[in-house]
């Protein structure tokens, strides 16, 4: 899946911020973010809940809550169109066709007065302009193209006749009807048992190959980027703290964050009773943050300058791994 | 009495004497007038003093049934359960005062399992207060060295209410109150599926650490393999309300003998780049509703080595040589 990195990126972010009003104040959620994805990869954020990963990718699609405030110097660039000083029509244009978003409940996604196949139809209705009876032809396709058996027969059928993981394979398949270059999945099988997960994200991974889209694939799982993505990104409090090639990454994790995250996850090679390695401290509060590095109260590495001034993000070698911070671990 | 707990006791086995004991337990649920749903049928196990068993499964297999069975907070349809000799559905309600204390358990959504319009010090307290057993000052003075058992600071925390704590500080809030009545059987109903890893490796760290404090006897229930690996000594995997495998836990990891033990085991996403295994063998990834269950082995619709004796007849939780029990014809 190799894709030389000479091709257009198809989407191109630039220091992306996104401040939401909350009760106490602007909360800057997405800080300074930068992403390049091209054709056919996939691209993985990682981060515990709060830490921005899904506000990041409302801020791609616009779809931030009320009152928020993207700043002028954001730029979001898909197919060298700037998403964001982009009009509502001409975005309404491109969001479902030629970006598609699948979110981590599909039982709050999908109409539950709706039947699935209906649900379907309208996306191809809307975007691609053929008559009802064609797209519904298209809708039980789709529908049979994501696995699920009977097709014909679960078109007429509502959302809440439907298990869990049949629900987001419908998910999956109004996100795929036109076919979109650019899918951002949002926690998609946090909702769903292990065999479903595993069944999802199979198909995620055979319809990405298929069709060559990209894909940004957001989870709090690193098990679930390991083995599906081509790039991942870890994020802690609004920003991007490592950023590598999968590979790399789990080979050798320099950000201490990041490889406190993975130490802490219970492994199935560890012997029963084996203590996990667990991270101090809370995650800053995002409306008072630190003037320094984020993770500093929590790392074990902390010096007086990580405390003092916060580290950018920045190349350490050849192969694109990215890390920001000032005493990185040493490399293997 | 224990003549007839002498098929329980005829497995190989290291373990104590145990502390509860179930034996054929079914529970039904009504759904609508006349239909009617089997959650657990037939369930046996126990669990030896001082001993943590997992219990694991998808959703909707009947593993919090089971739990709640166990500390009465649901009436089995049959079966029976004997907790250190005594048989609950047997007791007066003498008796079961003296026994409830001594079965305690926490919950998954710890946030909703404390009374929001009460302190947290004061919810960590109530059971005493329920039960008579001490006066105020006692109380007060067991609360405060509860919480800072399980690691928070009466101090500052007595006197606050839950919605000013985080996920994992109301795990622990909830761990207090079930552990200040110093139980013997601890039941844990997924008490880390809604935590970050982070917070999750803290938990089960406090969870090993108080277990061995307070000489507790386990019941783990969780959908994370990998979780109950690290926490339990013997695993029994749950379908469809029914046992398919009880095993110790590390050879129930290496060498699985129920198919579907080994599909879940395939499904977890390792954290581990290098291993990228798409799950094969089974290609129906949904579970059949429990209301209607499959005839013969409840496991055949999924079970990629099924053979017509499995659709026929359904197998028995046997013992397996130098091994747990499974319930397969065919064992791997």
């Amino acid at each position: 899946m190799m894709i030389c990195s000479d091709t257009q990126p198809i989407l191109e972010v630039n220091d992306l911020r996104a401040l939401l009003p909350t009760r106490r104040g602007m909360v800057n959620a997405v800080d300074n973010i930068s992403l390049r994805l091209h054709p056919g990869r996939t691209l993985g954020i990682v981060g515990e809940s709060g830490c921005g990963k899904s506000m990041l990718a409302r801020a791609i699609m616009g779809l931030l809550p009320a009152r928020s405030i993207v700043p002028s110097e954001s730029i979001v660039n898909f197919k060298g169109h700037s998403l964001i000083s982009m009009k509502k029509a001409r975005l309404r244009k491109i969001i479902g066709r030629e970006i598609a978003m699948i979110f981590q409940d599909p039982m709050t996604s999908l109409n539950p007065v709706m039947k699935v196949g209906q649900q379907i139809a309208e996306v191809i209705c809307f975007h691609l302009k053929v008559s009802r009876k064609n797209a519904h032809k298209r809708a039980v396709e789709l529908l049979d193209l994501v696995g699920i058996p009977m097709a014909e027969q679960r078109a007429n059928q509502y959302p809440h006749q439907l298990s869990g993981g049949l629900r987001q394979r419908v998910a999956i398949a109004i996100a795929l009807a036109c076919e979109p270059k650019l899918l951002i999945a949002d926690e998609p099988t946090t909702a769903l048992d292990v065999t479903v997960q595993a069944a999802i994200l199979d198909l995620l991974a055979a319809l990405q190959e298929e069709k060559q889209m990209a894909m940004i694939l957001i989870t709090h799982d690193l098990g679930v980027v390991a083995g599906r993505t081509d790039e991942t990104a870890v994020m802690y409090a609004g920003k991007i703290v490592e950023q590598a090639d999968t590979k790399e990454l789990f080979h050798q994790m320099r950000m201490p964050y990041t490889h406190a995250l993975m130490m802490a996850i219970p492994r199935l090679a560890n012997r029963p009773h084996t203590k996990l390695q667990t991270i101090n401290g809370q995650p800053p509060d995002m409306v008072d943050l630190p003037p320094g590095c984020r993770f500093a109260s929590r790392c074990w590495k902390a010096q007086p300058l990580c405390i003092e001034n916060e580290p950018s993000l920045k190349r350490i070698n050849g192969q694109g791994h990215k890390i920001a911070c000032w005493y990185p671990l040493e490399s293997i | 009495m224990l003549v007839s707990f002498g098929v329980y006791l005829k497995t190989p086995s290291k373990k104590k004497e145990p502390i509860l004991i179930v034996s054929d337990l079914a529970v039904q649920f009504r759904i609508g007038r006349y239909r009617k749903i089997e959650a657990v049928s037939g369930v046996s196990l126990d669990i030896g003093v001082g001993e943590t068993l997992g219990l694991v499964g998808e959703s909707g297999c009947g593993k919090s049934t089971v739990a709640r069975s166990i500390v009465g907070l649901q009436r089995p349809t049959t079966g029976k359960i004997i907790f250190s000799g005594q048989d609950l559905s047997q007791c007066t309600i003498q008796q079961m005062k003296e026994i409830r204390p001594q079965i305690q358990m926490i919950f998954q959504d710890s946030v909703a399992s404390l009374n929001p319009g009460r302190k947290i010090g004061k919810t960590i307290e109530e059971p005493l207060r329920v039960l008579g057993l001490a006066d105020r000052q006692g109380r007060e003075r067991l609360a405060h060295e509860m919480m800072r058992a399980v690691g928070l600071d009466p101090e500052q925390m007595y006197s606050r209410y839950p919605f000013e704590f985080s996920g994992g500080q109301c795990q622990r809030a909830s761990l207090a109150r079930a552990l200040i009545l110093n139980p013997r059987l601890l039941i844990c109903d997924e008490p880390v599926s809604s935590l970050d890893v982070s917070v999750q490796a803290q938990i089960l760290n406090l969870l090993e650490k108080m277990k061995r404090q307070f000489e507790l006897t386990m019941l783990f229930i969780s959908h994370d393999l990998a979780v109950v690996k690290n926490i339990s000594d013997r695993v029994a995997v749950m379908y469809l309300g029914k046992i398919c495998e009880i095993a110790a836990s590390e050879e129930l990891y290496c060498t699985p003998r129920h198919p579907y033990s080994a599909l879940l085991l395939a499904s977890i996403p390792e954290p581990n780049p290098g291993q990228r295994n798409p799950t094969k063998g089974t290609v129906n990834s949904e579970l059949p509703s429990p209301a209607n269950p499959p005839p013969g082995c409840r496991f055949h619709t999924r079970c990629p080595n099924t053979r017509d004796l499995c659709i026929e007849v359904e197998p028995e939780l046997k013992g397996v040589p130098n091994q747990g029990q499974v319930a397969c014809h065919f064992p791997l």
